[in-house]
């Protein structure tokens, strides 16, 4: 087991799979590699919160899904950004960025 | 439309689980293997690879059930676990799940039935468009004290013109005829009713098929026109459309058919034929035919009153505004005609007349189911509460570990609604069944009966009820468990019932007690009526009805003319009547035969009469009722000869005119003089009074005898006549088919009709009061059996639950008597508790029974006596069993339970 970095925070999951669906359709593993790939392996993905939370962005109609064969074709489940869902994309990344900033100016004091 | 898309998405996973089930395996075996791959391409062996995978993976189970969380509302899931959970625990304990079911089965049953009678008599909207603009305008005569008679034709015309209350009055009366078509069948006498054109356009009714009659239609001498009731037009016509404008022959004579109406257009024309003081005979229930009537001031003068008529008010107008011009009216035409005098009208609202009389009676079935349900209810309500009891221990351990006590409440609500949805369920099947028995055992004069049906308004009310129900059985066991002790009931010993609380155990004596006081108001109720109907049953018609036929036949007058001015001697139709009376006589088995004007307690019509020598006080007396008979009347029906002589036969067209008098007649008119020998003058002419019978009733076996006068037939001919035939042994409708050879030997034209045994005919007079009284006594038998079983179970469960303590009273030297009467005493107590508070409410409430008892009082002792020695004795024997169970409480066994 690798050392456990930085868990996903409470809350940016869902940031997260937005952004990674936002590059490319791709299936949950696949969303969660992606994750893990860009952030230099700093964030990793737990996959008892990332399946519930897959199903509850498709409830919401953020994304969508369908299944298809994968690269070494086994049958998967694919997930796509609906347009909806990229509106709350930039929603949420603007208020992340707003947020971050905050914290910033917080730690930036003395 | 995102919140529309994800519930589209939750519905799909929650109702094709499976499927939304099979897709998520899919997609985690899938997430495996990829990380298993991963594994292996960083050099892990497969093995290797595959558990570390799967530790990383974590439970799978778990982290299925927060995706399955996220795919289905909470509410929706935990509902599905209630009525799983649910549905185990009516299958755990069949028995109980049968008795609550069916009890509520038969309660909700009674109900929906009765209510859909009351819906389809009461409640469905009316045929008419506006039908609190349609009034009845009776004239009243003030000599008389009559409220409800007929109206002249002048009348009705001056009426309709002078009136600007109402905005179309008709004219109507009932009219049986002879329908026949060329060559098709015999011809058959069916249920007429004559109106007036503009009936038509005072009831408003669409016609299925032609037209409405015209104006010109109901002048007199113009076209002969009937239409055509839908129920005939179907039975008799196939529904061909094609009839309309052809010629049919009505009482032998052509008549053009102009179009057929509904079924719906006849109601209340039944109920107006009864509420008359006197009216022509609307014998069925529906009308078959719709004739044009064509009277004139010559043909219909003011002082004969046949016309039933109809108003509708103005827009704007009320039953009251009409009634005061309409009074101003009668004033003025009884200035301007002598024979209007002492003449009025009452104008009553159409729908008070046609369901004014089974309101009080409907009402009364809907409140004695209602009680029925109540009771049903707390049956139900008492065994569910016993069985709360023993479940204190789960609800204990589940609040325990957690449970909200909403939660439990919700859990109880599904559990209650299972069981009522079930119950529902039994009960509209039952009373889809029911509803027939209903209608076939109604008296037929309840309008529009037969269209009874469990209809979706009818499914909406039992919904609602039954709904109501499910609250509150939920909320007694929620109520029950407010004040648990967790600390105390999960340390109680396992095997051993949990007691109920003080306040349940008060609780459920209290239902017990109100069963009881709501099964004695019902049969409180039905004693009552059961009482009066064996009166009305036991009341002397004035005549002996068994073996004995009544037949009809009426000739035409194509061959049979009425010649007034050769009255009474009219030598067809005594000719007829004579050789008709001969023939039936000389059938084997026929003990006796006579000839009426009209059936036996048919109340035939009245006129006005003079006592000769008495003519200014006579101008005063109210009409008569008149009645025709032939020889041999009087030993056929078993009346009584008081003084003088009977009519013989030698009374006819050319002997002096004689007439008889009933007995109450001559006490009212001849109380101190003999009244043989004294003259009657009626219809112009003075008869001489020569014998004296007993009292026969007229309009039904509870209504007081009235004076009559019995002419001879043969002096003052009717072309309807009633046949009656007594037959020495043997069922008298065996007779029927040589009474119908012998009528066709005389003339194959005329059917014969109104065939019954008179026996059934008496006992149909009394069909609305054996209605209500059967069916109360029903309601009261089942409310009474539900009772004991009520006061039956809970007796027993409190010995269950006091088995040990009485054990120890034993054990102590109680003998067995005094343990019965502690046990007994119990179930007693309550009952007489229930009895004390039944009566009293009865007492308070029975006069509501006052118009519909007869010959008992509403307060009637022998009936409340009868009901509290019934029902204590009920409760006594209810309580025996588990009394003596307590007796065999073995002290060794309760001394062991407690240690």
């Amino acid at each position: 087991m690798p050392p456990t970095n930085a868990d996903v925070l409470q809350g940016t999951l869902d940031l997260l799979i937005l952004k990674a669906l936002s590059i490319e359709p791709m299936h949950g593993w696949g969303v969660a590699q992606r994750i893990q790939q860009i952030s230099r392996d700093m964030l990793q993905v737990n996959q008892g919160s990332l399946y519930p939370a897959l199903h509850r962005l498709e409830q919401r109609g953020w994304i969508a899904a369908s299944w298809g064969a994968s690269d070494n074709n086994r049958r998967a489940k694919f997930y796509r950004l609906t347009a909806t869902g990229r509106k709350q994309l930039q929603a949420e990344v603007a208020t992340w960025r707003r947020f971050s900033a905050a914290i910033e100016l917080v730690l930036a004091i003395g | 439309m995102d919140r529309i898309h994800g519930l589209l998405v939750r519905a799909r996973s929650l109702w094709r689980r499976s499927a939304a089930e099979r897709d998520l395996n899919d997609e985690l075996r899938f997430h495996l293997a990829m990380e298993i791959e991963a594994g292996m391409q960083r050099g892990l062996s497969p093995d290797e690879a595959r558990r570390r995978a799967l530790v990383t993976f974590g439970g799978v189970e778990r982290f299925r059930e927060e995706t399955r969380d996220t795919d289905r509302p909470r509410w929706l899931e935990e509902a599905r676990v209630d009525l799983a959970h649910g549905w185990r625990l009516l299958l755990a304990r069949p028995a109980f799940s049968i008795a609550v079911i069916l009890t509520l089965g038969l309660g909700i049953g009674a109900n929906t039935a009765i209510f859909s009678v009351v819906n389809a008599v009461l409640l469905r909207p009316s045929p008419f468009p506006d039908p609190d603009r349609l009034v009845m305008i009776w004239e009243t005569d003030r000599a008389s004290g009559t409220h409800h008679e007929p109206a002249s034709w002048p009348d009705v015309v001056d009426i309709s013109e002078r009136s600007r209350t109402l905005q179309a009055v008709g004219a109507m009366m009932g009219r049986d005829v002879t329908i026949a078509q060329a060559g098709r069948g015999d011809p058959e006498r069916v249920t007429g009713l004559a109106i007036t054109p503009s009936v038509l356009s005072v009831l408003d009714v669409h016609m299925i098929a032609g037209r409405p009659l015209t104006t010109d239609e109901g002048r007199p001498g113009s076209q002969r026109v009937v239409l055509l009731g839908e129920q005939f037009w179907r039975t008799r016509f196939a529904a061909d459309r094609g009839i309309v404008g052809r010629t049919i022959m009505v009482d032998e004579r052509p008549a053009l058919v102009a179009g057929v109406l509904p079924a719906a257009a006849d109601l209340g024309v039944r109920q107006i034929h009864e509420r008359a003081d006197y009216a022509e005979t609307f014998s069925g229930a529906h009308a078959d035919v719709w004739l044009a009537l064509q009277p004139s001031a010559v043909s219909f003068p003011r002082e004969t009153h046949p016309f039933l008529t109809v108003g509708r008010l103005a827009p704007g107008a009320t039953v009251a505004a009409s009634q005061r011009e309409l009074a101003r009216i009668a004033a003025s035409l009884e200035r301007e005609y002598p024979v209007d005098a002492h003449r009025g009208v009452n104008v009553e609202s159409y729908g008070s007349v046609v369901f004014g009389a089974i309101r009080p009676a409907l009402a009364l079935l809907l409140g004695a189911v209602t009680m029925l349900l109540l009771v049903t209810c707390a049956n139900v309500a008492n065994l569910l509460l016993a069985r709360t009891a023993a479940r204190t221990r789960e609800v204990a351990v589940r609040v325990a570990l957690g449970a909200a006590r909403a939660r439990i409440g919700r859990q109880f609500l599904v559990e209650s609604l299972l069981f009522v949805t079930l119950g529902s369920a039994a009960g509209v099947a039952l009373a889809f069944g029911a509803v027939h028995v209903l209608v076939a055992l109604a008296p037929s004069d309840v309008p529009r009966i037969d269209t009874a049906s469990v209809d979706g308004r009818v499914l909406a009310y039992t919904a609602g009820t039954a709904l109501l129900i499910a609250l509150l059985f939920a909320a007694l066991p929620v109520l029950q468990m407010r004040g648990l002790d967790l600390q105390h009931t999960l340390k109680s010993h396992g095997g051993r019932l949990i007691s109920l609380g003080r306040s349940t155990r008060r609780f459920q004596a209290g239902v017990i007690v109100a069963e009881v006081a709501l099964t004695v108001m019902l049969v409180v109720g039905a004693g009552l009526l059961l009482r009066s109907l064996l009166r009305l049953s036991r009341v002397d018609p004035g005549f002996d009805a068994t073996r004995v036929l009544e037949a009809q036949y009426q000739l035409p007058s194509t061959r049979y003319p009425i010649d007034f001015k050769r009255f009474p001697d009219l030598p067809e139709i005594n000719a007829f009547h004579a050789r008709m009376l001969a023939a039936v006589r000389a059938i084997p088995g026929v003990a006796g035969a006579a000839l009426a004007g009209s059936p036996p307690l048919d109340p035939g019509f009245t006129n006005s009469f003079t006592i000769v020598g008495r003519e200014a006080e006579s101008a005063h007396y109210p009409e008569i009722r008149t009645r025709f008979l032939s020889a041999g009347y009087l030993e056929t029906m078993g009346v009584p000869l008081l003084a003088g002589r009977a009519i013989e036969d030698g009374d006819d067209a050319h002997s002096p005119n004689v007439i008889v008098i009933n007995r109450s007649a001559a006490l009212r008119y001849f109380p101190a003089t003999d009244p043989i020998g004294q003259s009657i003058g009626f219809w112009g002419s003075p008869r001489r009074i020569v014998g004296v019978i007993g009292d026969e009733k007229f309009r039904g076996v509870d209504a007081p005898s009235e004076p009559a006068v019995y002419a001879p037939i043969a002096q003052a001919p009717q072309q309807q006549a009633t046949l009656v035939l007594r037959v020495s042994h043997g069922d008298p409708l065996d007779l029927v088919p040589a009474v119908r050879a012998a009528l066709r030997d005389l003339d194959p034209q005329i059917p014969l009709f109104g065939v019954e045994r008179l026996e059934l005919s008496v006992r149909s007079s009394i069909a609305k009061p054996r209605f209500d009284a059967v069916l109360l006594a029903a309601f009261g038998v089942v409310a009474m059996l539900l009772a004991v079983i009520g006061v039956y179970g809970v007796l027993s469960y409190t010995v269950t639950e006091r088995m040990a303590e009485l054990g120890v009273r034993m054990a102590l030297g109680a003998d067995r008597w005094s343990i019965v009467r502690l046990v007994a005493g119990m179930g007693v107590g309550l009952a007489a508790l229930g009895v004390a508070l039944g009566v009293g409410a009865a007492y308070a409430g029975s006069r509501l029974l006052r118009s519909m008892v007869f010959g008992v009082t509403t307060t009637d002792p022998v009936t409340f006596a009868g009901v509290i020695v019934i029902v204590m004795l009920t409760a006594v024997a209810a309580s025996l069993e588990p009394a003596f169970r307590a007796t065999r409480a073995d002290p060794m066994q309760a001394l062991r339970a407690e240690s």
